[in-house]
């Protein structure tokens, strides 16, 4: 049960195949070389420090210690979806970061103690591995839904100052909103859970047959993550609308626009 | 006892200021109508009123209550509010008119469709309407929706921004004259010479 490990210089080949849209950028003259360059060097370089600090991180598999790294992970999940949403983080940062953690967490334990039945519930391979993973996929949509709701609602002001004058609670008048950031929210991971297995082998259980496991105990982990996903997407999503909600309106129901960035 | 009474309310936007120290006193079943070029605050004092715009300066009060965050949702309650921006909503008429009464407050007041039908046969819409597309209607026929919608909610008190643009002669005798010759109260913006020839009606000058 071991991978082939990937030696220095085939990494290094591999790598340099990045070369190749390079040189389709430079030739179509696209003007994506020095993003492209920025943002690969970044992901090389990222991905090795973790790969060593998660190499540590594993060996001492401390519980207090992973419980705080997957904390870790939250808040920088939270402040990534406050900057690609285009919000300021002073009003935002706490109301998101308390819902990527409740909703996250719940469902992370719920598939350690529940599913796996795992002796040690805070043991990094599942803990970390698992939370990322669910964490990850789930922060796309919680962009895609938050920054709707927003956006949606400061171009559509005329409409939302007409429910509350129609005598709409605040929730109400968000209502119409709320759904239509859910809906983009989710849809995309909707349409994309119908073609798993047959366009898409999915990273995890590519991982896992790479790992030696056999695929129908990758695909077992594959059908509970992509459920737990998709669970933790759903309420954290709504759990975020309705949390930064609170601070995001001022006492007559009135968005306010200095949530807003610029 | 003034229906609703403003003072010394001041309105502006980044240092500029909009409007000054306006006081206003309106009494139930007064019409009066705003006037002012372009751009002197005429929506925007509308807008305060209903607590839509934050940090103006001075008092208003609704049936002699300071208007405040506790109250502001009865007051858009009692308030037939029909907004310049004919951008209300959404889908079939029908179900965005169904929709507004399944709001919490409106239940009660949910219409029976013969009712629905009348106005819209007074206010010159085909029936038909009701199944289009909101959006896809003009901007005199979304006008004359949300003057339904408007009365269907029983209000008696109404701020109507501009609702006779877009409206041909005959329709707009029949606005108007559905406003005037009633006991309702309403605020009145309009560039509209033909609400001035009413009786009694009262108008405010924004410079």
């Amino acid at each position: 049960m071991s991978t082939v490990d990937i030696n220095t210089l085939p990494l290094i080949i591999g790598f340099a195949l990045i070369l190749i849209p390079i040189a389709f950028s430079w030739w179509f003259n696209i003007g994506i070389i020095k993003r492209t360059l920025i943002a690969s060097f970044r992901m090389g370089i990222q991905l090795l420090l973790v790969g060593l600090f998660l190499e540590y991180l594993f060996e001492l598999n401390n519980s207090f210690i992973n419980i705080a790294w997957l904390m870790f992970m939250i808040l920088v999940a939270s402040v990534s979806m406050i900057r690609n949403s285009d919000l300021k983080y002073r009003i935002l940062l706490f109301p998101s970061f308390m819902s990527l953690a409740i909703s996250t967490l719940s469902v992370v334990f719920f598939f350690n103690i529940v599913i796996l039945n795992l002796e040690n519930i805070f043991d990094a391979k599942y803990l970390i591995a698992i939370g990322g993973m669910i964490l990850g996929n789930s922060l796309r949509s919680n962009i895609v839904g938050v920054s709707s709701f927003y956006k949606s609602i400061k171009r559509n002001e005329n409409r939302y100052h007409y429910q509350l004058s129609l005598g709409a609670t605040r929730l109400e008048a968000i209502l119409p909103f709320f759904r239509e950031g859910f809906k983009s929210a989710v849809n995309p991971f909707i349409a994309g859970m119908a073609t798993f297995g047959i366009v898409s082998i999915p990273g995890m259980m590519t991982g896992q047959i790479l790992g030696g496991s056999s695929p129908m105990v990758a695909v077992k982990y594959q059908i509970t993550i992509v459920t737990a996903i998709f669970v933790v997407t759903t309420v954290s999503v709504i759990l975020t609308i309705l949390f930064t909600a609170r601070s995001s309106f001022n006492a007559y129901g009135v968005l306010n626009k200095g949530i807003f960035k610029n | 006892m003034p229906l609703l009474e403003l003072n010394n309310v001041s309105l502006s936007f980044k240092d500029q200021s909009l409007f000054e120290n306006i006081n206003l006193s309106i009494n139930k079943g007064d019409k009066l109508v705003i006037s002012g070029p372009s751009g002197t605050g005429k929506t925007s004092l509308l807008k305060l009123i209903l607590g839509f715009i934050p940090g103006f300066e001075g008092q208003i009060s609704f049936q002699n209550e300071t208007i405040t965050h506790h109250n502001i949702w009865k007051v858009r309650r009692s308030i037939g509010y029909i907004s310049q921006d004919s951008d209300i909503g959404e889908g079939k008429v029908g179900q965005l008119i169904e929709d507004i009464f399944s709001l919490k407050v409106n239940i009660k007041l949910k219409p029976d469709p013969g009712k629905i039908k009348e106005l819209f046969h007074f206010f010159r819409l085909e029936e038909s309407t009701l199944a289009k597309d909101f959006e896809e209607l003009s901007g005199g026929e979304k006008k004359r929706v949300a003057i339904i919608i408007s009365i269907l909610l029983k209000r008696d008190f109404f701020f109507l921004d501009e609702i006779t643009s877009g409206l041909d002669d005959e329709v707009l005798k029949t606005v108007i004259g559905y406003f005037m010759e009633s006991d309702h109260t309403a605020i009145i913006i309009s560039h509209d010479k033909e609400w001035m020839k009413k009786q009694g009606v009262k108008e405010f000058k924004l410079n």
